[in-house]
């Protein structure tokens, strides 16, 4: 049985690193997507308008005559960096509300956990739409307002794993040693709960381009002359019949890379999962 | 009964407040008023003491909580103000389209639960094997696929290849119902279908399971009467809370499908920057949602007698 165990690890372990790999590339060829476009994505030729898939044009051309392969790559790099720096602001914020509202408690944490529940209860992708709507559009408003919907997942992920941690030994031991208490949270606190946290980050780097795309579908995001991959199908709406390809290329550019990061994220969190290692974080991931 | 209810209605109290005063805030955030609202609309120019006047008359040179006092009391009197765009009250354009999304939402819903709990349980109980495998697959490209992508596709293979379908769902009957449904419920199928495998496959763990097969209980027995019934809980508490994303994703599916609801209302008005129309929406459906959490908590009890009213809830 225990030998068995191991093996499964070992799988766990080898497919982390394939997604791993996979998604670095991927991650690669979106930044220095520049230089692998073949054309400038804003450069207009109405010529050429509305082309099906070619060997000159690999994805064909929208309405515009631009070419949408080159279109498509800076498209997932606005796209994809957005939501990685929104998720890592969010997931930042929510942590260390959550860790200092957990570890403090009291009044501060009774009004934190009351904004949490107020944030909560309205529908994320819905609040966001009201939000960015009053805001104006934009790619900075409408990651906005996925902020201010998703950092209270975080901070109650984050608090209840500090509660669970509060009372332990260790950290008595720390604070009679003098350790302040930004020491304890960062230092002893941060490295048990990140785990749970940097899966639910992971997983949640996919969602968010979704949602990121979803609002500049309906208007609320990038501004027309970027490349972005929700707008650019929302522009594509009305050519639907005639020219599928111009919502194809960006959709599948939207569904590969949000598959490869839930792969990524669901590889990860059965690498860290605590049920099947007794080991912490930053140890089991060393060979 | 009565008396756990009202306690829970009074702990709603400050909840629902917050949520009027966040809703009336929103409004302010929009840097525009209802005078140059309108302004802009009729296209007409005013002098600055003409605009001062204007204001006045509507209330808005104010302070910001005595404006809200005066909006809360309206909206405790049903009047949520008249659209900028139509001119129309608020509350009987949101009314006149609420059994639409609700239509939407009920259908979409049913979908769901017809699909995902069976393909779940069979996930579960055949986990790790071919039909979890294929049932995952499906789960994982649900979850992978933005619900307006979902949209387009259905309408380019259903309605403008196969012709199965009416592309524009002005009617509202089982035809047009069908494909907007089916794109929520893919979305919302392959969240719920991985959560009921989650769950089922957890209580299958149990040891009174192995205890049930080692007395000789037929597993579809032990399934039927005590898995199910024990995961009961569980399923309706996921149910709820997919209510809150469907409500949220029926607004991009709507305006898709041009289906004439709530969403599509919201979603326009959104552009249009019609702020009473999207302020009234965001509330009803903050205060929606959390209805249907209290419903749930409430049902609880009468699922399951150990967590009965009065104790201890959490």
């Amino acid at each position: 049985m225990k030998q068995r165990q191991t093996v499964s690890r070992q799988g766990v372990r080898t497919r982390f690193f394939v997604f791993l790999t996979l998604t670095v590339l991927l991650f690669a060829a979106v930044l220095f997507s520049h230089l692998l476009c073949p054309y400038d994505p804003n450069a207009q030729n109405t010529a050429i308008a509305l082309q099906p898939p070619s060997a000159a044009h690999l994805f064909g051309t929208d309405r515009f005559g631009r070419d949408l392969f080159s279109r498509v790559l800076v498209g997932t790099k606005t796209s994809l960096l957005t939501a990685l720096f929104l998720v890592a602001v969010t997931a930042a914020l929510g942590t260390i509300t959550g860790m200092v509202s957990g570890y403090r408690g009291g009044v501060l944490d009774t009004l934190l956990m009351r904004l949490s529940d107020l944030c909560l209860a309205f529908p994320g992708l819905l609040f966001a739409m009201a939000i960015a709507a009053m805001l104006g559009g934009g790619l900075k408003n409408a990651a906005l307002a996925l902020l201010l919907t998703g950092w209270p997942k975080y901070a109650r992920l984050a608090r209840s794993q500090t509660l669970a941690l509060k009372d332990a030994p260790f950290l008595d031991a720390c604070a009679l040693a003098g350790a302040s208490t930004a020491r304890l949270l960062f230092s002893h606190i941060l490295p048990n709960i990140a785990p749970t946290l940097l899966v639910t980050a992971a997983l949640d780097i996919g969602t968010t381009m979704m949602e990121l795309a979803g609002l500049s579908f309906l208007g609320l995001g990038a501004a027309p002359p970027t490349a972005e991959l929700g707008s650019m199908m929302s522009d594509g709406r009305s050519m639907l019949q005639t020219s599928p390809w111009v919502i194809l290329a960006p959709g599948l550019a939207i569904f590969i890379v949000v598959s490869c990061f839930n792969l990524l994220g669901d590889a990860l969190r059965d690498v860290l999962d605590p049920r099947s290692t007794s080991r912490r974080f930053g140890k089991d991931l060393a060979p | 009964m009565a008396r756990y209810l009202f306690k829970r209605l009074l702990e709603l109290l400050p909840t629902l407040l917050l949520i009027t005063l966040l809703s009336f805030a929103l409004m302010r955030l929009a840097g525009s008023d209802a005078v140059l609202q309108k302004m802009e609309n009729t296209g007409t120019v005013l002098s600055a003491e003409e605009l001062a006047h204007a204001r006045a008359v509507l209330g808005l040179d104010q302070p910001f909580f005595v404006q809200y006092g005066r909006w809360l009391f309206d909206l405790l009197h049903g009047d949520l103000g008249t659209s900028y765009v139509s001119g129309k009250e608020v509350f009987t354009t949101l009314w006149d389209k609420l059994p639409a999304t609700l239509t939407l939402a009920g259908v979409s819903l049913g979908m769901t639960i017809l699909l995902s709990v069976p393909l779940g349980i069979v996930a579960a109980v055949y986990q790790n094997r071919l039909p979890d495998r294929i049932i995952r697959l499906f789960t994982f490209l649900g979850n992978s696929l933005p619900n307006f992508f979902v949209a387009l596709l259905l309408l380019l293979l259903f309605a403008i290849k196969l012709r199965l379908f009416p592309v524009i769902t002005i009617e509202r009957n089982a035809q047009s119902v069908f494909l907007p449904s089916l794109t929520l419920c893919i979305a919302m199928s392959s969240k719920y279908t991985r959560q009921v495998r989650t769950v089922v496959l957890e209580e299958l763990g149990k040891e009174y399971v192995l205890a049930a097969t080692a007395r000789g209980v037929r597993f579809s027995t032990t399934l039927c009467k005590s898995v199910l019934r024990a995961v009961l809980v569980q399923l309706f508490t996921l149910m709820t809370l997919s209510a809150g994303s469907l409500l949220g994703g029926t607004a991009i599916v709507e305006s898709i499908f041009l289906w004439d609801g709530m969403g599509k209302l919201a979603a326009d008005a959104i552009q249009m920057r019609d702020i009473p129309i999207v302020q009234a929406y965001v509330l009803w459906m903050a205060i929606l949602y959390v209805l249907l959490h209290l419903a749930a908590d409430l049902c609880y009890g009468l699922l399951d007698p150990r967590i009965r009213l009065g104790g201890k809830t959490a």
